[in-house]
């Protein structure tokens, strides 16, 4: 298992956040959280980078490649942060230094992080630039984000993830904020990466239609606990509980023949 | 000198636990200084002028609690005299100020167009003056004196509020109330003044409060350099300056008493500026 | 562009104050030769019409500014009424002194300044940054007289460390006279900068690219420099600019205390011996460099915020 959670309780100062969430996510699948905007998907997924709001107590287990992250010394956590996870977020602007280039936020983790020197990390970064759909590698190094639009942002900021080499991916609303096109050319970006490489992905998103077609296990989040836990195929014909149903209704229905196709 | 005027007052929105007594004590500190201003004869016990030249430069205790000096005045009577024109002319600077920056800000900020825009260079203009060059042309001008120092510093302080006014009232316009009465027919002045303006005087206030305190520094700069008040009076910025001659000599007392009562009185107006514009902001 | 427009608007208000310094002459009461001339036991007939000449007091006023525009356009100042003297060769021998303690004022505030503001941003709501919240607050409520006069007293009168006047002869004992005024000066500036580089650190921290660089296991010492600090330097230098710009005209009261011959103590002695055009171009240098300081920060910024070039990018 890449990333096992289980039962882990987050609280802070007198709320809980978290009341106790186990899953699991396995190399080569794609498994999907999804939840409304305080469910505590956010929170799990930092969860196994150890990365919790000041304050925090937390109880359970989080294990990543075989590291328990919530026992680790810092030195282990760092490392399972440098190496072996990496995380995508929402907002791939904001995600980015504004004030550095592009060439120097994206080679940030191999050149600060792993020693490599600067020369070497520019030109895996320009690799990975192409890998990722991006033209003319070397003219955007030395761009601002804010040249940029958030399609080919997110681009930069994945192509930079997978710099380290990750066993899993953590993509926190990764296509949220991106207009419809684009989001469907970066799932589709994310889907070739897994398989060539060999991930896992951890989906977080509040769309369940998404996770549905996307992943291949959804678990379902309410007030920070799990509430269902279906493969994505079946999420839809039989929903585990009242929650999910009133997810799935919330959205305008599809007809029939659209959710077949992507079978 | 002070550097950027238009700063609004920084709060403390990251303190959770509030201690109070900061905001009791500056006000205890502040109704002693207004009650020495206005009760200077009742409570002094010497007075200002009275010269011993049996008791030059005595330190503080017995008979002069805060000691005399050079010409062997009581301190603490000139301290208590002294109130009186510190706070009366920085409560005038103040108001002066006010009183145009307000006028001009509210007036930007209504008419907007072309009249916004004159306004906001002249402004810009002055603001590009350093506070002090316009005190001191003026001075350079109408000579010195009281009346023209404070005229010269209200003057300086002006387009700093405009600016304030400026930017707080343009957010006032667009609420809905403004338009409701613009509808009914209200005229523009009215407006402003009945309606608007009470509007914004809780977050003016509490910047008005600190740019006191800037200015009860800055006038008592400018009384040290003697451009100002002149003797006999005991205004506290000119104490610090005929207390000089003494310092040398290592006799601190009459530089340093007046010196730090401004600093107390200046750190009560901050403190109490910080927590009326958080008092008030909450309100809102 | 951008810069030719905000280079427009200083060459305007250039222009604008001058207008001003020049009319002062005109605002006061009584005519503009007894004015200039000030004591009465001077206003000899040969007086009044060298200096009706010398200002050319017969022209109308716009003619008058215009000679006198192009006078300092060319670096001709006037004469000082008192000292009988090329302004320029009295501002010359003067400024020196000026410029070496704004620089070292400088100095101290910018790397105390943000010293302290740095260390109450990463030791937020602890004990180290309550007490430089409180004693920066403090220090911006002492006016900066009565900062110098209690450093004279402390550290010249009772310690004997430093000299009580004068600026100082060589390069060390400059340094050594210079000390005390510098403190004084830098005081008030090093409380302000601390407070903008705490709360422009502070609000740097909450922004995302922070969290991201501690997620992929960005050491602390290095989020902090690369994301917090480096962010950060934008507002601060701009803060710094500024105050340093005020700084420039702000040296008078400094300069009276410790028996400085700057630029400063010139202002005063001009003022109080009615000396107007030594008043006048004390007042331009001022300004003058108020705004270099001023077009300087505007052209440092962009190099270290490219943002706001965005509107020249596509």
């Amino acid at each position: 298992m890449l990333l096992e959670i289980e039962n882990l309780v987050v609280s802070l100062r007198d709320t809980q956040i978290l009341r106790g969430i186990s899953l699991q996510v396995g190399t080569g699948e794609t498994v999907g959280l999804v939840g409304e905007s305080g469910s505590g998907k956010s929170t799990t997924a930092r969860a196994a980078l150890r990365l919790f709001p000041d304050h925090a107590q937390t109880d359970g287990r989080v294990s990543v490649a075989g590291v328990d992250m919530l026992s680790a010394v810092p030195a282990e956590v760092r490392r399972v942060r440098a190496g072996e996870a990496a995380m995508i977020f929402q907002a791939p602007r904001t995600a980015l230094n504004p004030v550095r280039r592009i060439g120097d936020s994206a080679t940030e983790r191999l050149v600060h992080v792993h020693g490599v020197k600067r020369a070497a990390a520019r030109t895996k970064i320009a690799g990975l630039f192409e890998e990722v759909g991006l033209r003319d590698p070397e003219r955007l190094l030395k761009l601002y984000p804010h040249q940029l639009s958030g399609g080919m942002l997110q681009r930069v900021v994945i192509a930079a993830a997978l710099s380290i080499d990750p066993s899993l991916l953590l993509a926190d609303e990764a296509t949220s904020a991106l207009d419809v096109t684009t989001q469907a050319e970066v799932l589709a970006l994310l889907r070739r990466l897994r398989a060539g490489r060999d991930l896992g992905v951890l989906f977080i998103t509040h769309d369940l239609h998404l996770a549905a077609a996307y992943c291949d296990r959804v678990y379902v989040m309410k007030d920070g606990q799990i509430v269902d836990h279906q493969p994505g195929a079946t999420i839809f014909e039989d929903p585990g509980n009242e929650y999910t149903r009133a997810l799935a209704d919330a959205v305008p229905k599809l007809p029939e023949r659209e959710m077949e196709v992507r079978g | 000198m002070t550097v950027d005027l238009t700063t609004p007052v920084l709060t403390a929105t990251s303190i959770r636990r509030r201690h109070e007594w900061p905001f009791y004590l500056s006000a205890g500190v502040l109704a002693l200084a207004v009650i020495a201003a206005v009760f200077a004869p009742l409570i002094s016990p010497y007075s200002p002028s009275e010269t011993d030249f049996s008791a030059i430069w005595q330190p503080a205790g017995g008979a002069h609690w805060l000691g005399t000096d050079q010409l062997g005045r009581d301190l603490l009577s000139r301290i208590i005299y002294g109130a009186r024109p510190s706070l009366l002319g920085a409560i005038a600077l103040l108001a002066i100020a006010t009183v145009l920056g307000v006028a001009i800000g509210i007036t930007a900020a209504w008419h907007r167009g072309w009249v916004d825009t004159a306004l906001s260079r002249v402004t810009d203009v002055m603001f590009a003056f350093p506070g002090l060059l316009f005190v001191v042309l003026v001075i350079a001008v109408f000579d010195r004196g009281q009346l023209t120092s404070v005229l010269g510093m209200a003057l300086a302080y002006a387009p700093a509020i405009a600016k304030f006014t400026r930017s707080i009232a343009l957010e006032e316009i667009t609420r809905p109330y403004v338009d409701a009465y613009r509808l009914q027919g209200v005229g523009g002045l009215v407006l402003c003044v009945r309606y608007l303006l009470p509007n914004l005087l809780p977050t003016l206030v509490g910047y008005l409060v600190v740019l006191f305190g800037e200015g009860l520094m800055s006038l008592a700069s400018l009384n040290f350099l003697g451009f100002g008040s002149q003797p006999p009076s005991s205004e506290w910025g000119l104490m610090v300056e005929e207390g000089r001659t003494g310092v040398i000599q290592g006799i601190v007392g009459p530089a340093l008493v007046p010196g730090l009562t401004i600093a107390l009185v200046v750190v009560a107006t901050n403190v109490l500026g910080v927590r009326l514009s958080d008092k008030l902001a909450v309100r809102r | 562009m951008i810069a030719l427009r905000r280079l427009g608007a200083m060459v305007a208000t250039l222009v604008i104050s001058s207008f001003v310094i020049f009319g002062g002459m005109y605002a006061a009461p009584g005519d503009p030769v007894s004015f200039l001339i000030g004591n009465p036991e001077n206003m000899t007939p040969e007086r009044i019409a060298a200096v009706r000449a010398e200002y050319h007091l017969d022209l109308s006023f716009i003619s008058q500014y215009l000679i006198w525009a192009k006078d300092l356009l060319q670096g001709d100042f006037g004469s000082s009424m008192v000292y009988q003297q090329p302004v320029t060769d009295l501002l010359g021998t003067r400024l020196p002194v000026t410029l070496s303690l704004v620089t070292y004022a400088a100095v101290l505030f910018i790397v105390i300044g943000v010293f302290l503001g740095v260390l109450s941003a990463l030791r937020r709501g602890t004990a180290v940054d309550a007490l430089i919240t409180g004693v920066t607050t403090f220090a911006t409520s002492i006016p900066n007289f009565v900062v110098a006069v209690v450093l004279i007293s402390v550290f010249a009168v009772k310690l004997r460390w430093f000299a009580v006047s004068g600026p100082g002869e060589g390069f060390f004992g400059r340094i050594h006279h210079l000390t005390l005024p510098a403190i004084a000066l830098a005081l008030g500036a090093i409380a302000v900068v601390s407070r903008v580089t705490r709360q422009t650190m502070v609000e740097q921290q909450t922004l995302d690219h922070v969290e991201a660089a501690r997620s992929y296991g960005l050491s602390s010492r290095k989020t902090v420099l690369r994301h917090v600090l480096r962010n950060s330097l934008g507002p601060v230098i701009t803060m710094c600019g500024l105050i340093l710009a005020g700084m420039l005209a702000g040296t008078v009261v400094v300069e009276s205390v410790f028996g400085l011959n700057g630029i400063g103590s010139l202002l005063v002695e001009a003022i109080n011996t009615h000396d107007f055009p030594v008043v006048q171009a004390i007042l331009l240098y001022m300004v003058i460099a108020y705004m270099v300081v001023t077009i300087l920060v505007d052209l440092i910024y962009p190099l270290l915020d490219a943002r706001v070039l965005a509107g020249s990018e596509s």
